[in-house]
């Protein structure tokens, strides 16, 4: 595979490789894609809109550029409570009142461990270790506006142009909640000729895009997960899958993120239960994985990979 | 929510803090609903946020395409989602009106970039929001600010009427393909002249006496809204 270059994830010319049943490998166009989707079949997307979560700030200690990228379940409820504290790290651009007091935690906020510290550069080097904490002192929405005017989205190093917020929001981007792209979501579109993520899930037979169709492909529906590797199953799109099972649907799951949470939820006795959880490398495909024999549909040209 | 109670519903405002956009945040923000409101200058959005409680300012420019994606991180980030949005920010293009001829590029490009491609971008980066209001039942709309400019075609009102005539048109389009999936109601509301800064400065010497006041088109909309 060869990795991605270019932050455009809309390309007219993408691709899809599809193999089929038998391992026969096809490329079509991506808007092809529902013309593999089959009535009855299930759709599960991330609706995950991107965070600008690369912040560029100074170093308190060396007094040298470093970058910060946000992740974890930590930032998520420190954005609840409006602060999350640590020390050490100024944010250069953001304003005077979003600047760390350096040390402490003493009024009891919580803390935010970078999960990954810049390494693109010596300075970002000599700062990064497991003592950094990142700080942040502000009102929620102090902290969504400092985001939102100073961040800027992670940037993959295989990517020659800076990202912008808009490369990383998908068609059907909805809360700001993820800190990476949900990249493969970037092969649903809005037009008639394609899934239709503006339906309402629910009742597959009441699903109001079966009539857009082409083909009159049959109930199609689209339910959101989100998150890396921590996961959170909605009810609605366990019960849709564990339908779609029942009636010989395929379930269709778009992306990593997705198709590790699908994964992870139906990981203890192959029937899939909603709620939280942690999807990891422990429930990707292994050894002890049965196989069986399925098709594959993959965009070319999102993900992290190009074919 | 019965009835014009709107309690519960997350609204956002372009052009909040001056006439239409202002009587809107202050209407829907008495009716309940979670409003969030947009406008370019820092201190007039601070002063609204002073004056209505509850109500969340953002500072942003809908004619940049750079401050779209954060105006949308904020909305989201104060409402928790989206169910309506109402762009109403607008601009005049030349002030003082001039004739189409005398208009310079630079003033129609301002007038389409405020009026039309700024609700466009501003939409199109919330949709994800509205359809997931859809998929919880809540009815979402889109409710562009338009005006009789958009459908007569006055002297000295060319970037602006074109504009307008523009937005309207897009929001009939979009109506139409979200209404056939059930996506969300989009809508053009021509709410008459109004006694605001915008008609003021278009026409100065009006009558003001005989204009509507912003606060009674606000009422209109929220009925709308909550219909």
């Amino acid at each position: 595979m060869i990795a991605a270059t270019a932050p455009d994830q809309r390309a007219t010319g993408a691709r899809l490789l599809v193999v089929d049943e038998d391992g026969r490998i096809s490329h079509h166009a991506r808007t092809a894609f529902l013309d593999f989707v089959r009535g009855g079949d299930l759709v599960i997307a991330n609706d995950a809109a991107t965070l600008p979560a690369s912040l560029f700030g100074i170093h308190d200690p060396t007094g040298r550029a470093i970058e910060v990228r946000l992740a974890g379940a930590r930032f998520a409820l420190a954005r609840r409570r409006g602060a999350f504290h640590g020390r050490g790290v100024r944010l250069r651009r953001f304003p005077d009142t979003y600047r760390a007091a350096s040390a402490s935690t003493a009024d009891g906020s919580r803390r935010l461990t970078p999960a990954r510290t810049a390494q693109r550069d010596r300075d970002a080097r000599a700062c990064a270790s497991a003592a950094d904490r990142t700080s942040l002192s502000s009102t929620v929405a102090g902290i969504w506006e400092g985001l939102a005017r100073h961040g800027r989205p992670i940037q993959y190093a295989y990517v020659r142009e800076p990202l912008a917020i808009w490369n990383t929001w998908t068609r059907i981007a909805g809360p700001p909640v993820a800190f990476e792209p949900p990249s493969a979501g970037f092969i649903l579109r809005l037009g008639c000729h394609s899934i239709n993520p503006l339906a309402r899930c629910g009742v597959r037979d009441r699903h109001p895009c079966r009539r857009d169709f082409v083909n009159r492909r049959r109930a199609t529906s689209t339910h959101c997960c989100r998150s890396m590797s921590r996961t959170k199953l909605q009810p609605a799109t366990a019960a849709l899958i564990e339908s779609t099972k029942r009636n010989d649907g395929r379930v269709i799951a778009i992306g990593t993120t997705v198709v590790r949470a699908v994964e992870h939820a139906a990981s203890f006795d192959g029937t899939v239960r909603s709620g939280r959880g942690i999807a990891t490398a422990a429930h990707r495909l292994q050894y002890a994985t049965s196989c069986r024999r399925c098709d594959s549909v993959r965009d070319s040209r999102a993900g992290h990979q190009s074919l | 929510m019965t009835g014009t109670d709107l309690s519960g519903l997350r609204v956002a405002i372009t052009g909040g803090t001056s006439g239409l956009g202002l009587a809107l945040v202050r209407e829907l923000r008495d009716r309940g609903a979670h409003v969030a409101f947009v406008a370019r200058n820092h201190d007039d959005v601070e002063r609204v946020a002073n004056e209505a409680p509850g109500a969340r300012g953002i500072v942003g420019d809908v004619s940049r395409k750079e401050d779209i994606h954060p105006i949308a991180i904020q909305v989201l980030g104060a409402l928790g989602g989206l169910d309506v949005l109402v762009n109403n920010a607008s601009s005049l293009g030349p002030v003082p009106l001039v004739p189409l001829a005398d208009t310079e590029c630079e003033d129609l490009e301002l007038a389409l970039a405020t009026n039309l491609l700024g609700p466009f971008r501003l939409t199109k980066a919330l949709l994800g929001s509205l359809a997931a209001s859809a998929r919880a039942g809540r009815h979402p709309q889109v409710i562009n600010i338009s005006s009789d400019a958009a459908i007569t075609a006055y002297p000295n009102w060319g970037a602006y009427s074109a504009s307008k005539a523009a937005l309207h048109h897009l929001s009939r389009i979009w109506h139409d393909g979200a209404r056939r999936r059930k996506a969300f109601e989009s809508l053009s509301i021509d709410p008459g002249d109004m006694d605001t800064p915008l008609h003021a400065l278009a026409v100065p010497d009006a009558d003001r006496s005989t204009l509507k006041r912003p606060e009674t088109a606000a009422r209109e909309i929220a009925a709308v809204i909550a219909a």
